[in-house]
C-alpha cells in the first residue's frame, strides 16, 4: 500500500456513511442468524461460528444509539481487533477505495470530544461525497475489550 | 430589499464584504447620537431571530450534511466549506422549536466564536438590519426559560418580534459543553 494513502472499506450503518481501514478486515459476508452470547456488552447482539471459534457480533447501529431494528443490518464485517475476531453488523457494504491523505480532514474542535469521537478519526472527501472514517480498535471501549478478551479465554471452542 | 423578502444567498466573500462595508461606513459617519448594531435576521419556522452580524462569517446554501454517531440531537453533523470541516448546529433543535417539513431551502449561517467555528442551520435568511441599541429590550418574561437564556434581547422589526441570539451564551452553554463530552 502506498504510504501516502489509506485503503478503506466503505459501508453504511443506517444513515451514517463510514469508511474504515481494510487491512484488519477478514471477510465481508451477508448477515447470518446469530446464537445468544454470554458476553455482557450492550452492543453485542450474539455470536457466530468462524474457523472453529465463536466470534462475538457487535451491532454498529446499537453501538451508536440508532434505534431501528437489527434486521435492517444486512452485512457482517469480520475484523481482527487487537488479536480478537469481532463481527460488525452494518446495513450495507459498498466497496473498497484508496484514500489519499489530502482527502482526509480532522473533526472540528466543537465535536472533538463527542461521545463516539474516539472511534471517528476523520472525515473523508470522495469526489462530491463525504463520509466518516472510523477506527475498528476504538469502537469498543477499553473495558469492553478487556471483557471480550476474558470471554475469549473462557469460551470453549466452537463445535458448530 | 423589502423587509420580509428573503435575502439572496451570496457567497462567503460577497456577504462578508457587504457586512464589512456597512460597518466601515457606520464607523466613518459623523458621530451619531445613538449606538447601533448590525443584525443578521433569519427565520426558524414562523419565528424570527437575529445574530450580531460581526460574528457572521458567511451564509451558505447547506450542502449535504454528514451525520456523525453519538452526538447531541442538535449537532446535525459536519459539512465541508471550502475545504474546512465545520460542525452544523440545528438551531431549531437547539432552541427546542418544532421542526418544519420543508427543508429544501435550508441555509447555513457560519459563525466564529473564539477558536470555534460552527454553522447554524436556519430556514431562511431575511436581511441585515441596523438597529439602535436602545431598541433592544430584555426578552419577554413569557418566553420559556430554556429559550430565553440564549437571547441577549429582543427587538421589533416591521411588526415582527425578533429574538437576538447571544452567540457567546450558545457556544458556552451546558448543551454545547455536553455535546463535547466535557
Amino acid at each position: 500500500m502506498d504510504s501516502e494513502s489509506l485503503s478503506v472499506l466503505l459501508f453504511n450503518s443506517q444513515e451514517i456513511r463510514c469508511a474504515a481501514e481494510v487491512e484488519p478486515v477478514v471477510s465481508v459476508t451477508e448477515a447470518r442468524e446469530l446464537r445468544p452470547c454470554s458476553l455482557e456488552v450492550s452492543c453485542v447482539v450474539g455470536m457466530m461460528p468462524h474457523d472453529q471459534e465463536w466470534v462475538p457480533v457487535v451491532d454498529l447501529g446499537a453501538r451508536w444509539g440508532s434505534g431501528s431494528p437489527q434486521s435492517s443490518r444486512s452485512f457482517m464485517i469480520l475484523v481482527r481487533v487487537r488479536d480478537q475476531l469481532v463481527g460488525f453488523l452494518v446495513s450495507e457494504c459498498t466497496g473498497v477505495v484508496s484514500l489519499a491523505l489530502d482527502q482526509l480532514f480532522s473533526l472540528p474542535r466543537v465535536l472533538a470530544h463527542s461521545r463516539h469521537e474516539r472511534c471517528v478519526c476523520a472525515v473523508a472527501q470522495i469526489d462530491d461525497d463525504m463520509l466518516i472514517v472510523i477506527e475498528w480498535d476504538s469502537i469498543l471501549t477499553p473495558d469492553e475489550q478487556e471483557r471480550l478478551a476474558k470471554w475469549h479465554r473462557t469460551e470453549t471452542a466452537c463445535t458448530a | 430589499m423589502h423587509d420580509d423578502e428573503p435575502m439572496q444567498t451570496t457567497n462567503t466573500t460577497q456577504l462578508g464584504d457587504k457586512i464589512r462595508r456597512a460597518e466601515e461606513q457606520r464607523r466613518s459617519t459623523v458621530k451619531r447620537e445613538e449606538t447601533t448594531v448590525l443584525l443578521l435576521r433569519f427565520a426558524l419556522g414562523d419565528e424570527q431571530y437575529a445574530l450580531r452580524a460581526h460574528a457572521v462569517g458567511s451564509v451558505e446554501v447547506a450542502p449535504r450534511i454528514v451525520q456523525l454517531p453519538g452526538t447531541s440531537p442538535f449537532l446535525l453533523g459536519v459539512v465541508n466549506l471550502q475545504s474546512e470541516i465545520v460542525a452544523v448546529v440545528g438551531l431549531k433543535e437547539f432552541l427546542g422549536l418544532p421542526s418544519t417539513a420543508d427543508s429544501s431551502k435550508r441555509l447555513l449561517i457560519v459563525v466564529s466564536h473564539q477558536d470555534d467555528k460552527v454553522a447554524f442551520l436556519v430556514d431562511e435568511v431575511l436581511d441585515a438590519v441596523e438597529v439602535a441599541e436602545s431598541a433592544m429590550e430584555e426578552p419577554i418574561s413569557t418566553l420559556d426559560q430554556s429559550q430565553s437564556r440564549f437571547l441577549e434581547g429582543e427587538t421589533r422589526l416591521n411588526g415582527h418580534l425578533v429574538g437576538v441570539l447571544d452567540i457567546g451564551v450558545i457556544m458556552g452553554s451546558q448543551e454545547m459543553q455536553n455535546s463535547r463530552g466535557l
